[in-house]
């Protein structure tokens, strides 16, 4: 997302390919971070991409286009409908699993994976993409203070969970 | 990053932190190649279905829309409203005069093609296919409705409306289409309504019997022999004539004085209503819809003094 920069363009002409090729890793982190896991990740975005996709000659302003996939990427996620997995075919094999969660960090994990959907959500885009609070507000499809509030209690549950994390390493030393 | 409304101590520097984390973790993720054509296809995929699913709803939005206003009767005033219910009498019968003609030309060809139970059944259960409701008059309740609409300056005549594409999709196109009256029906009809419009009230066709009942106001003119030797051709076709009181063009003059006053009658949130023909021309009710139930004895009086004494009463539909 912000923190990645835009590649360059030119796949096929068509500005929504050149847009998908140029954020679609980005666009998958985040929502890593919103699913917990990789095979959801790529799941959920590829549902927002062809969401978007049937829409995209509707898209005046090219850098509105992320706002889109992730506004659709968030809501399909919270959606309470979507209990279970869609699957969007590709042509292509998805790569070897590659689970940042071995890497490291797995107390975040799974602090992130106690949140509930909503409150998941707004915390990845207030503090992994680093919008105001105003737009994650309009990205969840809820009020200002509703936003405020996931957020709040999202933080709060957080520092909860990872306190203990912190008493561990501050008795280590 | 995340500035807005951070304070400072513990919480700030747990959000700043969060921050971090949440980056780490996010580039621990390496996506691999783009799936840009599989993601292509499945968009495009998904751009098909949206616009098959649109347009079975659009179908099904119509089909349902036509129908009920078929049911209904089209009250809203419409053209299209008003053509959509007049379809159904026109299948049940080879004639679609009792819809078309009150409402078409004044200049008295559009002469009704009465039709009775042979060529029902009317699809429409409260309204009678035909100003006749039935060619045997021992059977006959002598009602039947036709349309009149205060927007509706549709097709004049039978004729026209038959052979002319129906509007409506999904109902059957004309009522030749469905059922063709006879030629010798079709013959007397046109010499009555173009030649004898003072005496002719209309006909019935009862195919199983091969008779062409022929309703007119008695008297000289020699409208009987034309109407014999219209016939001629056709020598299997019994023919029988029975009396009436007054003609089609007579009772369609009282109805048409009243489309006349369309304009006014709209100011009065009167939009639409039948009419419906007494059995031996003796004259017209006026069929009222639902939703002027409650005013029906003021419409009816009003509609009584506004255009004579043809206008014997009003009803509900």
């Amino acid at each position: 997302m912000k923190r990645d920069a835009v590649a360059p363009g030119g796949v096929g002409g068509d500005p929504f390919d050149e847009f998908v090729a140029a954020r679609y890793h980005a666009l998958l982190r985040g929502a890593f971070l919103i699913t917990g896991d990789l095979h959801d990740a790529r799941d959920l975005l590829h549902d927002a991409l062809t969401r978007v996709y049937p829409k995209r000659f509707a898209i005046r302003d090219p850098q509105a286009a992320e706002g889109y996939v992730r506004t659709a990427m968030v809501r399909t996620h919270v959606s309470r409908w979507r209990r279970t997995r869609r699957e969007v075919l590709t042509s292509e094999l998805p790569d070897a699993p590659q689970d940042p969660a071995d890497a490291g960090d797995e107390r975040l994990a799974e602090a992130l994976r106690a949140l509930p959907k909503r409150q998941r959500a707004a915390v990845v885009l207030r503090y992994y993409v680093d919008l105001p609070v105003a737009r994650v507000a309009e990205e969840l499809g809820c009020s200002l203070p509703t936003a405020k509030t996931h957020l709040a209690r999202a933080v709060k549950a957080l520092r909860q969970e990872l306190a203990g994390e912190r008493e561990l390493v501050a008795h280590g030393h | 990053m995340a500035t807005e409304g951070d304070t400072g101590g513990a919480s700030g520097q747990f959000e700043r932190e969060l921050v971090v984390r949440l980056g780490a973790r996010a580039d621990g993720v390496t996506g691999g190649a783009v799936p840009l054509a599989g993601l292509r296809k499945a968009g495009a995929r998904r751009a098909r279905r949206r616009a098959a699913v649109r347009g079975s709803a659009v179908v099904v939005v119509l089909a349902v829309g036509m129908g009920g206003l078929a049911q209904l009767g089209g009250g809203g005033g419409s053209e299209t409203a008003m053509v959509a219910p007049a379809s159904p009498s026109a299948s049940a019968s080879p004639s679609a005069s009792p819809t078309g003609a009150p409402s078409g030309s004044p200049s008295g060809s559009s002469t009704g093609f009465r039709t009775g139970p042979p060529w029902t059944p009317p699809p429409v259960s409260d309204l009678p296919g035909s100003p006749v409701a039935s060619c045997d008059p021992a059977k006959s309740d002598g009602t039947g409705d036709f349309w009149i609409d205060a927007q509706w300056h549709g097709s004049s005549s039978w004729r026209e409306f038959a052979e002319a594409p129906f509007p409506t999709p999904g109902v059957p196109r004309t009522a030749q289409e469905t059922i063709a009256p006879h030629e010798a029906a079709k013959a007397v009809d046109e010499l009555g309504a173009k030649q004898f419009a003072d005496r002719y009230l209309g006909f019935c066709w009862d195919p199983g019997a091969q008779t062409l009942h022929v309703k007119r106001v008695p008297g000289d003119g020699g409208f009987d022999e034309a109407v014999r030797a219209a016939v001629r051709p056709w020598p299997a076709t019994r023919l029988v004539f029975e009396d009436a009181e007054h003609s089609f063009a007579e009772l369609r003059a009282v109805t048409e004085k009243a489309r006349a006053d369309a304009a006014y009658w709209k100011s009065q949130n009167v939009e639409s209503w039948h009419w419906r023909l007494l059995d031996g021309g003796a004259g017209v009710k006026v069929v009222w819809p639902g939703y002027l139930r409650d005013r029906m004895p003021q419409l009816t009086a009003e509609f009584k003094r506004r255009y004579g004494p043809l206008l014997v009463d009003g009803v509900p539909l």
